[in-house]
């Protein structure tokens, strides 16, 4: 019974204080969707992989969403037609290189500034690195899940009649189209796909965009809080029947004690915002590099926002997310207790 | 999941790029059980992160260093095997990954010292053997304490009325003021950079001292960037139409108070207070006798008739206490809790003409050490104020006329037990400086016979672990005033 309670207890503290980070992230995902028009946005980013990656990872310091807010920005990235390798790299990097995370961690560490430089080092580093293996993957649909593949599918496909127009080729008439069509009063007919979401923000009317903003933070509230839901009551459950003690007492020595805390930071699911102070309870007993390992994997990857980012990718990505995240953590924190 | 999907590009390069990964990590695994038994690049035990006392020059204020580790440790291999030499007796302290080892006596200046620890082992947590810990990465590591220094106002030669620093540990002399200045009184500014002197240009009379600075060549505040070995002489201000009577340095080396008259009417006089920027202001306190301010810096004891009165550092304060018991405060300790104060017995008739020595105590309390019919010159507390040594005299009788006999006495602050160190042949009124690691006693002798002048002498109390005697002895300097530098 007693269990039950305290997974209670953890279910409902992950949920408070993971929920209103998910709600700015849907905030911001929505005011981007109604208030950019995505086509200046994709024509400012960089072409070039790589650069795109490393300007991804450092969008986090514009979008200061903790990693629960980040998904929802990162599928709207997507959505939008960003290069994969940018939304990959702002979706690790994102919830550690944001102005809120480094401050909170340099107030926990105030007599190690090498921890606040380090995670954010590392965290860039894993963001570039995972970000550039996946821009080889041109056509972002095979990573997605296969209904939001279906939306990306409908804009690929159709291209919307400005695109045609700016290329000066004569437009195909509207009504020679197949699809589902609405007759505005100026008697041009507007095709109903989801290109109706992706037209241009100055040709709609302001209680249009308020309506469409509102209704995609009801969309995704809906969609991602389920998915929050879910993977806090995971979470919980893991912590109550694989206690904490167990997995600190497998840490020993150098890679132990690193493993072991990489664990303990997927299990605990804890926001970015607030993990260097939960950590710094182990900064008297851990190595640094174990201390980092926490600071720079949990907040990539943790069983609660699995869940959410289920909402966007297939299983097999997440799993190369995590398999690469964990390897490239685990490299980065043996190397420094090693070297360092 | 279809063959298709499989195929993509991303599936290739995320494969290929786990695989590598883990190469790499075997690679890491494999190096580092390789290097477990023999050293090799990687190193895989425990090692010493920081050593806060490594390569500085420590002083009496430097009372503890901290050894940071990578990871917690045996505790018990750590206190077995960390060896200082010359040892400095301390204490271990742990706060998990850090240990603190604080030092039970300051650390004697003038040495070298080395820190080494090896063999000691990581800690192991659970119920597993405790040899299973990996060994430490051998550590040693060097810090030095300053030299013994101190300085004097000379007597002979071209010393004679200038400050001279000298160098015990390296028996070197320096003359810090010009030829010009005949220097009256000093004290020395907290960091031994500075020394804050009263003097007068020769053939004037001491009533028309000033009051100057003059630098040392030495600093001991490790975050100093500047190290200037030139003596440079600055007078602090010029206000002619004030006579300086005397003055004292706050111990944090920021205010200076002075008792100064005016020249034209001199039944007006007061406490002025000097501040860094030169700011100066008369604190308007009611006239006193001697002052001394406080170890804290912040208030001012300041003999009020027939009491002390506390006061803040501030013009026109009202007293923070009155002890109206005290007649005068001989001395504070340095960290500030004790205080030696002489009661003069005036409203106890079976103990007047006698003088108490009290240690009050800051945070309230008094007890007496002793009544004495002589009287009490000065006095010191050992820098870890465990003991006041004293300067006192006994009244002897001699053919129906009295003689003052002085002689030096320690006092156990612990027993109350007075232990009679020395003998003065002479009475004289002599100030003593207690060494800061706490060797021992500065203090000088006018001779009387011959051509007069004075010498300086050290005497060194017997340590509290063996019962041996005061050691005295006398150095081959003529002067004055001797006091020792931080």
């Amino acid at each position: 019974m007693n269990q039950l309670y305290n997974a209670f207890t953890l279910f409902f503290s992950l949920l408070v204080e993971a929920m209103p980070f998910l709600l700015l992230g849907v905030l911001l995902s929505s005011a981007l969707l109604s208030l950019m028009d995505e086509r200046q946005l994709i024509a400012k980013l960089p072409r070039n992989p790589i650069l795109g990656a490393i300007i991804g990872s450092c969008i986090g310091f514009a979008f200061p969403v903790c990693e629960c807010g980040n998904v929802p920005v990162a599928r709207r990235l997507i959505l939008q037609g960003v290069p994969t390798s940018l939304a990959v790299g702002f979706l690790l990097a994102a919830p550690t290189i944001n102005p809120i995370v480094i401050w909170s961690t340099s107030v926990a560490f105030p007599d190690r500034p090498e921890i606040v430089l380090l995670r954010i080092l590392f965290s860039l580093a894993i963001a570039i690195i995972i970000g550039s293996i996946f821009s080889v993957q041109k056509d972002p649909r095979p990573l997605l899940q296969s209904m939001l593949a279906r939306r990306l599918n409908t804009f690929i496909s159709r291209p919307s009649p400005r695109v045609t127009q700016e290329k000066g080729k004569e437009p195909l008439p509207a009504l020679l189209q197949s699809g589902t069509f609405l007759l505005s009063g100026e008697g041009s007919p507007i095709a109903m796909t989801e290109t109706l979401a992706r037209t241009p923000v100055q040709q709609q009317v302001l209680p249009n965009k308020l309506v469409q903003f509102l209704e995609n933070i009801a969309l995704e509230l809906r969609e991602l809080g389920g998915m929050l839901v879910l993977g806090s009551a995971i979470a919980a459950g893991i912590q109550v029947f694989v206690p904490r003690e167990l997995i600190l007492s497998l840490g020993q020595g150098t890679m132990g004690s690193i493993l072991a805390m990489m664990v303990l930071a997927a299990l605990v699911s804890i926001c970015s915002t607030v993990d260097s102070f939960f950590v710094l309870s182990f900064a008297s007993t851990f190595t640094t590099g174990s201390l980092l390992a926490f600071l720079v994997f949990g907040p990539i990857i943790d069983i609660k926002s699995v869940g959410l980012m289920l909402s966007i990718f297939r299983p097999r990505i997440i799993f190369y997310f995590f398999a690469l995240a964990a390897q490239l953590t685990f490299i980065f924190a043996l190397g420094y207790s090693y070297f360092g | 999941m279809t063959k298709s999907n499989i195929q993509q590009p991303i599936d290739k390069i995320a494969i290929t790029s786990i695989l590598s990964l883990g190469l790499v990590i075997c690679l890491l695994v494999w190096g580092s059980k390789a290097c477990e038994a023999n050293q090799c690049f990687i190193h895989v035990g425990p090692r010493v992160q920081d050593f806060s006392w490594s390569g500085k020059q420590i002083g009496a204020e430097d009372t503890a260093f901290i050894l940071t580790f990578d990871r917690p440790m045996d505790e018990e291999s750590v206190a077995e095997n960390l060896v200082i030499n010359p040892p400095l007796p301390g204490k271990i302290s742990w706060a998990g990954r850090r240990l603190a080892y604080t030092l039970t006596t300051p650390a004697p200046y003038g040495e070298n010292y080395e820190l080494r620890l090896r063999d000691a082992r990581e800690k192991i947590r659970g119920d597993q053997d405790k040899n299973q810990g990996k060994v430490i990465e051998p550590f040693t590591s060097q810090f030095s304490s300053r030299d013994r220094a101190f300085v004097y106002i000379g007597a002979e030669g071209e010393e004679q009325g200038r400050l001279v620093l000298f160098n015990l540990t390296e028996q070197r002399h320096k003359i810090l003021t010009p030829k010009n200045l005949k220097v009256i009184d000093f004290e020395i500014y907290p960091q031994g950079d500075r020394i804050l002197f009263s003097a007068t240009k020769p053939n004037q009379s001491s009533a028309n001292n000033q009051l100057y600075t003059v630098t040392t060549g030495l600093n001991f505040d490790s975050e100093a960037t500047t190290n200037n070995d030139r003596e440079s002489v600055k007078l602090i201000f010029k206000r002619k139409s004030y006579q300086n009577l005397n003055f004292d340095l706050s111990p944090n080396g920021k205010t200076i108070v002075i008792r100064r008259a005016n020249r034209k009417n001199l039944g007006e006089f007061g406490l002025w207070k000097l501040e860094e920027n030169g700011n100066l202001e008369a604190l308007n306190n009611p006239p006193g006798g001697d002052f001394l301010i406080t170890p804290d810096s912040q208030s001012l004891a300041l003999a009020i008739g027939e009491g002390i009165a506390i006061l803040p550092l501030e013009p026109n304060a009202e007293p923070i206490a009155f002890l109206s018991k005290f007649g005068r405060v001989v001395t504070f300790s340095r960290n500030g809790y004790f205080s030696a104060m002489v009661n003069y017995n005036r409203d106890n008739p079976e103990l007047a003409y006698n003088k108490s020595l009290f240690l009050v105590y800051t945070r309230g309390g008094e007890e007496k050490l002793f009544d004495t019919n002589g009287s009490i010159l000065d006095c010191e507390f050992n820098p870890t104020a465990t003991k006041l040594y004293c300067l006192l005299t006994q009244l002897i009788e001699e053919a129906e006329e009295y003689r003052e006999q002085p002689y030096f006495a320690g006092i156990d602050l612990k027993t109350k037990e007075i232990l009679p160190l020395l003998v003065l042949p002479e009475y004289q009124d002599i100030k003593i400086s207690m060494a800061s690691d706490g060797l021992g006693i500065l203090f000088d002798q006018a001779i009387v016979e011959g051509n007069g002048g004075s010498r300086i002498w050290l005497l060194i109390p017997p340590s509290s672990s063996e019962s041996n005697k005061p050691q005295l002895e006398q150095l081959p300097l003529a002067g004055s005033r001797p006091q020792w530098l931080p």
